[in-house]
Protein backbone atom coordinates (compact mmCIF):
# COMPACT_ATOMS: atom_id res chain seq x y z
CA UNK A 1 0.00 0.00 0.00
CA UNK A 2 1.11 3.74 -1.24
CA UNK A 3 0.11 6.24 1.29
CA UNK A 4 1.26 9.79 0.10
CA UNK A 5 2.24 11.28 2.92
CA UNK A 6 5.71 12.81 3.39
CA UNK A 7 8.05 14.62 1.21
CA UNK A 8 7.31 14.75 -2.55
CA UNK A 9 10.97 14.02 -3.22
CA UNK A 10 10.28 10.59 -0.51
CA UNK A 11 6.73 9.57 -2.35
CA UNK A 12 8.06 9.47 -5.54
CA UNK A 13 11.49 7.77 -3.90
CA UNK A 14 9.30 5.24 -2.68
CA UNK A 15 7.14 5.02 -5.87
CA UNK A 16 10.00 4.41 -7.92
CA UNK A 17 11.69 2.23 -5.78
CA UNK A 18 8.62 0.18 -5.69
CA UNK A 19 7.14 0.35 -9.22
CA UNK A 20 11.17 -0.81 -10.68
CA UNK A 21 10.27 -4.04 -8.69
CA UNK A 22 6.95 -4.59 -10.51
CA UNK A 23 4.49 -3.06 -7.93
CA UNK A 24 1.46 -1.80 -10.46
CA UNK A 25 -0.03 0.14 -7.62
CA UNK A 26 3.26 1.91 -7.50
CA UNK A 27 3.18 2.69 -11.32
CA UNK A 28 -0.11 3.83 -11.05
CA UNK A 29 1.09 6.51 -8.69
CA UNK A 30 3.31 7.36 -11.41
CA UNK A 31 1.41 7.82 -13.56
CA UNK A 32 -1.13 9.88 -11.55
CA UNK A 33 1.88 12.37 -10.91
CA UNK A 34 3.44 12.54 -14.36
CA UNK A 35 0.81 11.79 -16.88
CA UNK A 36 -0.26 15.24 -17.29
CA UNK A 37 3.15 17.05 -17.65
CA UNK A 38 3.97 14.45 -20.23
CA UNK A 39 1.12 14.89 -22.37
CA UNK A 40 1.13 18.62 -22.29
CA UNK A 41 4.66 18.40 -23.62
CA UNK A 42 4.01 15.97 -26.13
CA UNK A 43 1.00 17.87 -27.48
CA UNK A 44 3.45 20.65 -28.49
CA UNK A 45 5.79 18.55 -29.94
CA UNK A 46 3.22 16.81 -32.05
CA UNK A 47 2.15 19.96 -33.12
CA UNK A 48 -1.84 19.55 -31.16
CA UNK A 49 -2.10 16.09 -32.64
CA UNK A 50 -4.27 13.84 -29.91
CA UNK A 51 -4.10 10.78 -31.15
CA UNK A 52 -0.49 11.11 -31.83
CA UNK A 53 0.05 12.28 -28.16
CA UNK A 54 -1.82 9.70 -26.24
CA UNK A 55 0.23 7.41 -28.67
CA UNK A 56 3.41 9.18 -27.39
CA UNK A 57 2.86 9.10 -24.00
CA UNK A 58 1.53 5.23 -23.61
CA UNK A 59 4.68 4.40 -25.64
CA UNK A 60 6.91 6.60 -22.97
CA UNK A 61 5.32 4.41 -20.15
CA UNK A 62 5.63 0.81 -21.88
CA UNK A 63 9.68 1.96 -21.98
CA UNK A 64 9.53 3.83 -17.93
CA UNK A 65 8.05 0.24 -16.86
CA UNK A 66 10.76 -1.66 -18.07
CA UNK A 67 13.44 0.95 -17.27
CA UNK A 68 12.51 2.57 -14.10
CA UNK A 69 15.12 0.66 -12.50
CA UNK A 70 18.21 2.54 -14.09
CA UNK A 71 17.07 5.84 -12.47
CA UNK A 72 18.27 5.98 -9.11
CA UNK A 73 17.87 9.71 -8.26
CA UNK A 74 13.86 10.73 -7.83
CA UNK A 75 14.73 14.17 -9.01
CA UNK A 76 15.51 12.84 -12.26
CA UNK A 77 11.93 10.98 -12.95
CA UNK A 78 10.44 13.56 -14.02
CA UNK A 79 12.67 15.00 -16.69
CA UNK A 80 13.46 11.09 -17.76
CA UNK A 81 9.89 10.55 -18.04
CA UNK A 82 9.07 13.75 -20.34
CA UNK A 83 12.37 12.80 -22.10
CA UNK A 84 10.73 9.52 -23.20
CA UNK A 85 7.54 10.59 -23.92
CA UNK A 86 9.19 13.84 -26.10
CA UNK A 87 11.82 11.46 -27.69
CA UNK A 88 8.81 8.72 -28.22
CA UNK A 89 6.76 11.89 -29.76
CA UNK A 90 9.33 13.16 -32.11
CA UNK A 91 9.43 10.03 -33.89
CA UNK A 92 5.73 9.37 -34.22
CA UNK A 93 5.60 13.13 -35.38
CA UNK A 94 8.01 12.03 -38.00
CA UNK A 95 7.06 9.02 -39.25
CA UNK A 96 3.35 10.80 -39.76
CA UNK A 97 4.73 13.94 -41.28
CA UNK A 98 4.51 13.07 -44.86
CA UNK A 99 0.75 12.69 -46.39
CA UNK A 100 -0.38 14.30 -43.32
CA UNK A 101 -3.63 17.74 -43.64
CA UNK A 102 -2.86 20.10 -41.45
CA UNK A 103 -6.58 20.16 -39.61
CA UNK A 104 -6.64 23.82 -38.31
CA UNK A 105 -8.91 23.87 -35.41
CA UNK A 106 -9.83 26.09 -32.34
CA UNK A 107 -8.47 24.04 -29.21
CA UNK A 108 -10.30 25.23 -26.18
CA UNK A 109 -8.43 24.45 -22.60
CA UNK A 110 -10.74 23.35 -20.96
CA UNK A 111 -9.30 24.50 -17.60
CA UNK A 112 -9.88 28.23 -18.41
CA UNK A 113 -12.52 30.37 -17.03
CA UNK A 114 -12.87 33.23 -18.90
CA UNK A 115 -15.20 33.42 -22.12
CA UNK A 116 -14.41 33.04 -25.78
CA UNK A 117 -12.57 35.59 -27.72
CA UNK A 118 -12.39 35.46 -30.99
CA UNK A 119 -8.97 37.31 -31.09
CA UNK A 120 -7.07 34.86 -29.06
CA UNK A 121 -8.77 31.91 -30.77
CA UNK A 122 -7.39 33.23 -34.26
CA UNK A 123 -3.93 33.56 -32.40
CA UNK A 124 -4.26 29.82 -30.82
CA UNK A 125 -4.72 28.87 -35.11
CA UNK A 126 -1.48 31.10 -35.88
CA UNK A 127 0.04 29.05 -32.73
CA UNK A 128 -0.66 25.85 -34.18
CA UNK A 129 -0.13 26.85 -37.95
CA UNK A 130 3.39 27.85 -36.81
CA UNK A 131 4.23 24.65 -35.02
CA UNK A 132 2.85 23.24 -38.11
CA UNK A 133 5.63 24.25 -39.89
CA UNK A 134 8.53 23.57 -37.58
CA UNK A 135 10.87 20.19 -37.57
CA UNK A 136 9.26 18.11 -34.43
CA UNK A 137 12.92 18.66 -33.14
CA UNK A 138 12.16 22.36 -33.03
CA UNK A 139 8.45 21.74 -31.15
CA UNK A 140 10.25 19.72 -29.26
CA UNK A 141 12.89 22.24 -27.93
CA UNK A 142 10.19 24.53 -27.16
CA UNK A 143 7.58 22.58 -25.38
CA UNK A 144 10.50 21.24 -23.45
CA UNK A 145 11.77 24.71 -22.46
CA UNK A 146 8.37 26.54 -21.89
CA UNK A 147 5.91 23.55 -21.42
CA UNK A 148 8.16 21.10 -19.59
CA UNK A 149 9.90 23.59 -17.55
CA UNK A 150 13.72 22.14 -18.95
CA UNK A 151 16.58 24.40 -18.38
CA UNK A 152 19.79 24.56 -21.27
CA UNK A 153 21.14 21.09 -19.01
CA UNK A 154 18.20 19.48 -19.04
CA UNK A 155 17.09 20.28 -22.56
CA UNK A 156 20.87 19.46 -23.61
CA UNK A 157 20.50 16.00 -21.75
CA UNK A 158 16.83 15.53 -23.01
CA UNK A 159 17.93 16.58 -26.84
CA UNK A 160 21.07 14.96 -26.86
CA UNK A 161 22.67 18.32 -28.16
CA UNK A 162 25.29 20.18 -26.29
CA UNK A 163 23.62 22.85 -23.79
CA UNK A 164 25.25 25.91 -26.59
CA UNK A 165 23.75 24.37 -29.56
CA UNK A 166 20.73 24.26 -27.77
CA UNK A 167 20.47 27.61 -26.31
CA UNK A 168 21.46 28.96 -30.37
CA UNK A 169 19.06 26.52 -31.53
CA UNK A 170 16.11 28.00 -29.21
CA UNK A 171 17.24 31.78 -30.00
CA UNK A 172 16.70 30.99 -33.60
CA UNK A 173 13.72 29.68 -33.19
CA UNK A 174 12.16 32.32 -31.09
CA UNK A 175 13.77 34.77 -33.60
CA UNK A 176 11.76 32.93 -36.05
CA UNK A 177 8.37 32.63 -34.25
CA UNK A 178 8.48 36.23 -33.64
CA UNK A 179 8.36 37.35 -36.85
CA UNK A 180 5.55 34.84 -37.84
CA UNK A 181 3.89 35.27 -34.43
CA UNK A 182 4.16 39.09 -34.58
CA UNK A 183 4.92 40.64 -30.59
CA UNK A 184 1.99 38.84 -29.61
CA UNK B 1 13.15 44.39 -20.47
CA UNK B 2 13.89 43.88 -24.37
CA UNK B 3 11.02 43.02 -26.74
CA UNK B 4 12.37 39.54 -27.38
CA UNK B 5 12.37 38.98 -23.50
CA UNK B 6 9.15 40.30 -23.79
CA UNK B 7 7.91 38.59 -26.94
CA UNK B 8 9.62 34.97 -24.63
CA UNK B 9 7.29 35.53 -21.96
CA UNK B 10 4.24 35.91 -23.75
CA UNK B 11 4.73 32.83 -26.08
CA UNK B 12 5.43 30.62 -22.86
CA UNK B 13 2.08 32.09 -21.62
CA UNK B 14 0.31 31.21 -25.25
CA UNK B 15 1.81 27.73 -25.76
CA UNK B 16 1.23 26.51 -22.04
CA UNK B 17 -2.18 26.98 -22.20
CA UNK B 18 -2.37 25.55 -25.72
CA UNK B 19 -0.36 22.61 -24.32
CA UNK B 20 -2.75 22.73 -21.71
CA UNK B 21 -6.05 21.66 -24.33
CA UNK B 22 -3.91 18.25 -25.56
CA UNK B 23 -4.38 16.62 -21.87
CA UNK B 24 -6.60 13.70 -21.49
CA UNK B 25 -7.67 12.17 -18.92
CA UNK B 26 -6.01 8.75 -17.75
CA UNK B 27 -7.06 6.03 -16.29
CA UNK B 28 -3.93 5.12 -14.50
CA UNK B 29 -4.64 2.04 -13.13
CA UNK B 30 -5.55 0.69 -16.54
CA UNK B 31 -1.92 1.86 -18.25
CA UNK B 32 0.00 0.19 -15.14
CA UNK B 33 -2.37 -2.61 -15.83
CA UNK B 34 -1.35 -2.87 -19.48
CA UNK B 35 2.08 -2.54 -19.46
CA UNK B 36 2.32 -5.27 -16.64
CA UNK B 37 0.56 -7.32 -18.66
CA UNK B 38 2.81 -6.42 -21.99
CA UNK B 39 5.86 -6.32 -20.20
CA UNK B 40 5.59 -8.85 -17.06
CA UNK B 41 8.83 -8.69 -14.60
CA UNK B 42 10.41 -11.32 -12.48
CA UNK B 43 11.37 -9.17 -9.65
CA UNK B 44 13.06 -10.82 -6.96
CA UNK B 45 10.58 -9.43 -4.50
CA UNK B 46 7.74 -10.08 -6.37
CA UNK B 47 4.74 -10.96 -4.33
CA UNK B 48 3.73 -14.38 -6.02
CA UNK B 49 -0.21 -13.42 -5.72
CA UNK B 50 0.90 -10.93 -8.23
CA UNK B 51 2.00 -13.53 -10.75
CA UNK B 52 -1.43 -15.53 -9.95
CA UNK B 53 -3.65 -12.32 -10.05
CA UNK B 54 -1.96 -11.58 -13.53
CA UNK B 55 -3.29 -14.81 -14.85
CA UNK B 56 -6.96 -14.12 -13.59
CA UNK B 57 -7.23 -10.45 -14.68
CA UNK B 58 -5.35 -10.79 -17.86
CA UNK B 59 -8.47 -11.93 -20.26
CA UNK B 60 -10.36 -9.38 -18.19
CA UNK B 61 -8.09 -6.12 -17.76
CA UNK B 62 -6.62 -6.62 -21.54
CA UNK B 63 -10.56 -4.78 -22.59
CA UNK B 64 -9.65 -1.71 -20.72
CA UNK B 65 -7.39 -0.25 -22.77
CA UNK B 66 -8.21 -1.44 -26.46
CA UNK B 67 -6.69 1.24 -27.87
CA UNK B 68 -3.58 1.00 -26.96
CA UNK B 69 -3.21 -2.85 -27.11
CA UNK B 70 -4.48 -2.41 -30.92
CA UNK B 71 -1.61 0.25 -31.85
CA UNK B 72 0.35 -2.78 -30.11
CA UNK B 73 -0.77 -5.12 -32.08
CA UNK B 74 -0.47 -2.91 -35.57
CA UNK B 75 3.04 -1.85 -34.49
CA UNK B 76 4.19 -5.54 -33.83
CA UNK B 77 2.51 -6.32 -37.23
CA UNK B 78 4.42 -2.95 -38.68
CA UNK B 79 7.53 -4.41 -37.69
CA UNK B 80 7.58 -7.91 -39.13
CA UNK B 81 6.13 -6.05 -42.60
CA UNK B 82 9.55 -3.55 -41.92
CA UNK B 83 11.88 -6.50 -41.21
CA UNK B 84 9.74 -8.55 -44.56
CA UNK B 85 10.75 -5.47 -46.47
CA UNK B 86 14.57 -4.34 -45.32
CA UNK B 87 15.39 -8.37 -45.91
CA UNK B 88 13.77 -8.08 -49.38
CA UNK B 89 15.89 -5.02 -50.23
CA UNK B 90 19.11 -6.00 -48.77
CA UNK B 91 18.86 -9.17 -50.87
CA UNK B 92 18.42 -6.72 -53.96
CA UNK B 93 20.70 -4.32 -53.01
CA UNK B 94 23.64 -7.06 -52.53
CA UNK B 95 22.62 -8.77 -55.56
CA UNK B 96 23.36 -5.68 -57.81
CA UNK B 97 25.81 -4.27 -55.29
CA UNK B 98 28.00 -7.76 -56.55
CA UNK B 99 28.02 -6.71 -60.14
CA UNK B 100 29.68 -3.64 -59.61
CA UNK B 101 33.41 -2.30 -59.03
CA UNK B 102 34.25 -1.03 -55.55
CA UNK B 103 35.80 2.65 -56.13
CA UNK B 104 34.99 4.14 -53.44
CA UNK B 105 36.68 4.74 -49.94
CA UNK B 106 37.14 3.83 -46.56
CA UNK B 107 34.27 3.79 -44.18
CA UNK B 108 31.99 1.88 -42.88
CA UNK B 109 28.08 1.49 -42.27
CA UNK B 110 26.77 -0.01 -39.19
CA UNK B 111 24.91 -3.17 -39.21
CA UNK B 112 24.19 -4.07 -35.85
CA UNK B 113 20.43 -2.99 -34.90
CA UNK B 114 19.67 -4.50 -31.80
CA UNK B 115 15.70 -3.58 -31.91
CA UNK B 116 13.25 -6.29 -31.74
CA UNK B 117 11.22 -4.34 -34.20
CA UNK B 118 13.42 -2.85 -36.71
CA UNK B 119 12.23 0.13 -38.62
CA UNK B 120 12.53 0.31 -42.18
CA UNK B 121 16.01 2.63 -41.99
CA UNK B 122 19.23 3.26 -44.04
CA UNK B 123 19.86 -0.44 -45.69
CA UNK B 124 22.93 -1.56 -45.21
CA UNK B 125 25.32 -0.18 -47.62
CA UNK B 126 28.35 -3.29 -48.27
CA UNK B 127 30.61 -0.76 -50.41
CA UNK B 128 32.71 1.62 -48.51
CA UNK B 129 31.19 5.02 -48.71
CA UNK B 130 32.73 8.89 -49.85
CA UNK B 131 32.30 11.85 -48.08
CA UNK B 132 33.13 14.50 -51.11
CA UNK B 133 35.31 17.37 -48.89
CA UNK B 134 35.06 15.12 -46.10
CA UNK B 135 37.27 15.36 -42.63
CA UNK B 136 37.28 13.32 -39.51
CA UNK B 137 36.72 13.48 -35.99
CA UNK B 138 37.55 10.78 -33.40
CA UNK B 139 35.65 10.87 -30.37
CA UNK B 140 35.09 9.18 -27.51
CA UNK B 141 31.97 7.32 -26.37
CA UNK B 142 31.69 5.57 -23.10
CA UNK B 143 28.41 3.41 -22.87
CA UNK B 144 27.23 2.76 -19.72
CA UNK B 145 24.43 0.69 -20.49
CA UNK B 146 23.59 -2.61 -20.79
CA UNK B 147 22.73 -2.55 -24.40
CA UNK B 148 25.25 -1.94 -27.75
CA UNK B 149 24.85 1.64 -28.67
CA UNK B 150 24.53 2.06 -32.97
CA UNK B 151 25.85 5.01 -34.13
CA UNK B 152 24.98 6.39 -37.36
CA UNK B 153 25.61 9.38 -39.68
CA UNK B 154 22.62 10.12 -42.23
CA UNK B 155 20.20 12.87 -43.14
CA UNK B 156 16.87 13.49 -41.63
CA UNK B 157 14.25 11.81 -43.70
CA UNK B 158 10.51 11.41 -43.50
CA UNK B 159 10.56 8.58 -41.68
CA UNK B 160 13.41 8.95 -39.02
CA UNK B 161 17.04 8.59 -40.74
CA UNK B 162 17.22 9.53 -44.14
CA UNK B 163 20.24 9.35 -47.21
CA UNK B 164 23.72 8.31 -45.53
CA UNK B 165 26.20 11.51 -45.38
CA UNK B 166 28.78 9.97 -43.38
CA UNK B 167 30.25 7.24 -41.67
CA UNK B 168 31.39 5.95 -38.27
CA UNK B 169 34.26 3.13 -37.29
CA UNK B 170 32.99 1.71 -35.51
CA UNK B 171 29.74 2.39 -35.29
CA UNK B 172 28.68 -0.51 -32.61
CA UNK B 173 29.71 0.27 -29.20
CA UNK B 174 29.24 -2.89 -26.91
CA UNK B 175 27.50 -2.33 -23.72
CA UNK B 176 29.56 -1.25 -20.28
CA UNK B 177 32.62 -0.16 -22.74
CA UNK B 178 34.71 2.82 -23.67
CA UNK B 179 35.94 3.31 -26.67
CA UNK B 180 37.21 5.97 -29.56
CA UNK B 181 35.06 6.09 -33.05
CA UNK B 182 36.46 7.93 -36.26
CA UNK B 183 33.80 10.22 -37.82
CA UNK B 184 33.86 10.54 -41.77
CA UNK B 185 31.75 13.93 -41.31
CA UNK B 186 31.10 15.97 -44.54
CA UNK B 187 32.20 19.94 -44.53
CA UNK B 188 31.18 22.27 -41.94
CA UNK B 189 28.85 24.21 -44.57
CA UNK B 190 26.58 20.88 -44.49
CA UNK B 191 23.49 21.65 -42.42
CA UNK B 192 21.69 18.45 -42.89
CA UNK B 193 23.51 16.07 -42.37
CA UNK B 194 23.33 14.56 -38.56
CA UNK B 195 24.88 11.99 -36.25
CA UNK B 196 22.47 9.36 -34.80
CA UNK B 197 22.68 7.48 -31.56
CA UNK B 198 19.96 4.37 -31.18
CA UNK B 199 17.75 5.21 -33.33
CA UNK B 200 16.08 2.28 -32.92
CA UNK B 201 15.60 1.99 -29.19
CA UNK B 202 14.69 5.16 -28.20
CA UNK B 203 17.18 7.30 -29.56
CA UNK B 204 17.67 9.45 -32.19
CA UNK B 205 19.45 12.42 -33.94
CA UNK B 206 22.27 14.02 -31.68
CA UNK B 207 23.40 16.80 -33.17
CA UNK B 208 24.02 18.13 -36.70
CA UNK B 209 27.63 17.54 -37.92
CA UNK B 210 28.09 21.11 -38.78
CA UNK B 211 28.63 21.22 -34.66
CA UNK B 212 31.25 19.33 -34.90
CA UNK B 213 34.23 18.99 -34.00
CA UNK B 214 33.39 19.76 -29.86
CA UNK B 215 35.33 18.69 -27.35
CA UNK B 216 33.70 16.24 -24.92
CA UNK B 217 32.52 12.70 -25.14
CA UNK B 218 29.49 10.62 -25.54
CA UNK B 219 27.85 9.39 -22.93
CA UNK B 220 25.08 6.60 -22.92
CA UNK B 221 23.51 5.62 -19.20
CA UNK B 222 19.95 5.24 -18.23
CA UNK B 223 18.68 4.85 -21.57
CA UNK B 224 19.83 8.33 -23.00
CA UNK B 225 22.85 9.75 -24.68
CA UNK B 226 24.28 12.56 -23.34
CA UNK B 227 27.38 14.96 -24.91
CA UNK B 228 29.79 15.23 -21.59
CA UNK B 229 31.69 18.67 -22.40
CA UNK B 230 35.15 19.91 -21.50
Amino acid sequence: MVTMTGSTTETSAGLMRLAADGDEVAFAGLVDAHHADMSSVCFVVTGGDVELTEEAVQSAWSIAWRKLHTIRDPERLRPWLISIAVNEARQLSRRRRRGRVLEVTVALDPSSTTPWDPDSHVGDIDLRNALAGMSAEDRALIALRYVGGFDSTELARALQMSPSGTRARLARILGRLRSELGDG
Amino acid sequence: MDDMTRFEDRFEERLRSFARTGVQSVDSAAVARTVAVDHPKDAPNRPARRRLLDEVHRTRQRAVFGPWRTRSALKTALGAAAVVAVVALGGAYFVIQRGQPAVFGSGQTPTARPSPTPTATPSPTPTPFVVPGGRNWTVTVNNESSDPTTLFVTEEGETGMGRQCGTVTPSVVPPNTTMTVTFLLPPKRVTTCWIWVNPDTGGGSFFQTSDAPMKGEFLIRDGQTMWGGQ
